[in-house]
């Protein structure tokens, strides 16, 4: 299962690498076309924005995967030092619980979208194939506290990051 | 009692150690079933509208240029500039740290890793050259929070994005009062350390180092330059700063690799996914406060309540700071800009004077007491205890108050530029 999720992770900070790389790529293009030959590139803003979609709800996932995400802990301290691992696994049951409600919510509006056909303003694609992301972002997450729920060990340390 | 109920659903949430995500993302579910349509479909559709922005692009891409330039040594290039151009003047390194404080922050986009990249050279520095302790500190800790409103800023393109503002017109109104904060800091740190022995103007000594390191200097140049010149807008300009810094650290500094640009995207995108759907969802709540039209009845019982803008203008500023003491800047903005805004706007103040006068007040708000995020790291990095940091910083935050004062009551410091 580690591995399962070891591969997961990379899986999707390779996604999130390229959708980063892309939107550099596109905002220099565009840039340079209009620049240097006076032309422009066909939806390479609108594109980029998708592109940036895309890495940050795999950021979501990466963030929960390594356990950054912003956390107020003041009332970590309320509690009796016995009880914590217990709150923290129960925290993480929640958690899981909340994003696949968040998810199945999710699912039904990119259904929504998929059922309209509705289409991306000026590139015309698909929404749905870009929305995806979204519900499949909520999931991923929920599996990942849900691994941690069942095996506290594979939780990391909480980081701060700015 | 549904209003009490909503509370009571997020202390139980904060209680049981959910995210600031979950949290919010559970009670503007709440808040779409009982106070809006009762249609939470309509959470997700919020959450996709706010984050299908261009604006957004100007985020990632800001912080992924951030990471790239401070992932090398530019820290000891900047540096290295600073010293040899304030080395004559007496107490120079004390204006030197300052300096690169401010200019290093406003490349790197973080407080924090600007005073620990300047503060690891800069602090063994100051203290073998006699400078008093308390002073080092504080010059650390405080300079560390120059770049927050000096542009490209972070918090200031949250802020545009949140309250739909022009981002371009934000960068140019933070140019005056970051070149005020740090120029009087500078003159502050002048003052304090006239006694310290100086050292020769050496013209080679300056050449070299702007040689070595004139690059990172360039970047707020080359990106303004081409944001008010109109070869790129503001979010362009985000493209042409992870742009530039890969070029200047790949090639020039050769400094990173194919695998160190890897991990900066990933650390960024982890960074982006702890922030932006928060965003989001503050956004939807946004949406529907304004349907609800929440922040003009606010506003309007709140110019009913104080009809003087002075008074009005006094409170904010206590009340910016206060938040700033326990909140972090990025979660203020997004949280209270789309409401305060409003009520700023009815008393005659510009939407982006508004802007500066929030972000500096939430920049000071990292070198106040009880989580000041530099007072922290400060204390950790300099193995110091959290009192000896919080009384260094002391005569920072009276300056810093000083120039606010001056922010507050002369809009023409951030509009002048605008023309406005």
């Amino acid at each position: 299962m580690a591995r399962a999720l070891g591969w997961l992770y990379k899986i999707e900070a390779a996604l999130a690498v390229i959708a980063y790389v892309a939107v550099t790529g596109l905002l220099l293009a565009a840039i340079i076309a209009r620049e240097l030959f006076s032309t422009s590139i066909w939806g390479s803003e609108k594109a980029a924005v998708f592109a940036a979609i895309f890495a940050a709800f795999f950021g979501l996932t990466l963030s929960t995967a390594a356990n950054t995400h912003l956390r107020p802990q003041f009332t970590d301290n309320w509690w009796p030092r016995s009880v914590r691992p217990v709150l923290a696994r129960v925290g993480d049951y929640l958690s899981a619980v909340l994003f696949i409600i968040i998810g199945i919510v999710a699912c039904i509006y990119v259904a929504d979208t998929y059922v309209n056909e509705d289409k991306a303003m000026i590139l015309y694609w698909p929404l749905w194939v870009i929305q995806i992301v979204i519900p499949y972002a909520f999931f991923s997450s929920a599996l990942r506290h849900l691994v941690f729920a069942l095996n506290p060990g594979w939780k990391p340390s909480p980081e701060i990051i700015e | 009692m549904t209003a009490l109920f909503l509370f009571l659903l997020a202390f139980v949430l904060l209680v049981l150690r959910q995210n600031v995500m979950l949290i919010l993302v559970i009670c503007a579910a709440y808040i779409h079933l009982f106070f809006g349509d009762g249609d939470v479909t309509y959470l997700i559709d919020d959450i996709w509208t706010a984050v299908n922005r261009n604006a957004l692009l100007a985020i990632p891409m800001f912080i992924l240029a951030g990471n790239i330039m401070t992932r090398g040594s530019i820290a000891e290039r900047l540096i290295d500039i600073m010293r040899s151009l304030t080395q004559w003047l007496p107490g120079g390194l004390a204006v030197a740290t300052i300096l690169s404080c401010a200019i290093f922050a406003a490349i790197s986009g973080s407080s924090p890793v600007t005073l620990l990249a300047v503060g690891s050279i800069l602090y063994p520095a100051l203290l073998q050259q006699g400078y008093d302790k308390k002073f080092a500190l504080g010059a650390l800790a405080s300079g560390g929070t120059l770049g927050i409103v000096i542009p490209p800023s972070i918090p200031l393109i949250f802020y545009a994005v949140v309250t739909e503002n022009s981002i371009s017109d934000l960068f140019l109104a933070g140019i005056i009062p970051g070149l005020m904060l740090t120029f009087v800091l500078a003159t502050y740190s002048l003052i304090v350390n006239r006694h310290i022995a100086s050292e020769p103007f050496d013209t080679r000594k300056i050449a070299a180092a702007f040689k070595n390191g004139i690059f990172a200097l360039m970047t707020p140049v080359i990106l303004l330059g081409g944001i008010y010149s109109g070869y790129f807008s503001a979010t362009e300009a985000a493209g042409v700063a992870v742009g530039y810094a890969l070029l200047v650290e790949v090639f020039i500094h050769r400094e990173i690799t194919a695998a160190d640009f890897y991990d900066l995207c990933v650390d960024t995108a982890r960074l982006l996914g702890t922030i932006l759907p928060i965003l989001a969802v503050a956004t939807s709540i946004n949406i529907l406060l304004t349907a609800e039209q929440i922040p003009q009845t606010f506003a309007n019982w709140m110019t009913g309540l104080v009809d003087n803008k002075i008074a009005f203008l006094i409170m904010l500023n206590v009340f910016l700071l206060v938040v700033g003491c326990l909140i972090d800047i990025i979660s203020a903005i997004l949280m209270l800009a789309p409401i305060l805004l409003p009520v700023a706007m009815a008393y005659g103040i510009d939407p982006v004077h508004f802007g500066i006068i929030m972000v500096v007040n939430l920049e000071i708000g990292y070198i106040t007491p009880p989580i000041g995020l530099n007072l922290i790291v400060a204390m950790t990095a300099f193995k110091e205890s959290f009192i000896t940091i919080c009384r260094a910083v002391v005569p920072f935050i009276a300056l810093m108050l000083i120039v606010l004062g001056i922010v507050v009551l002369f809009p023409q410091t951030s509009l002048i530029l605008l023309d406005r």
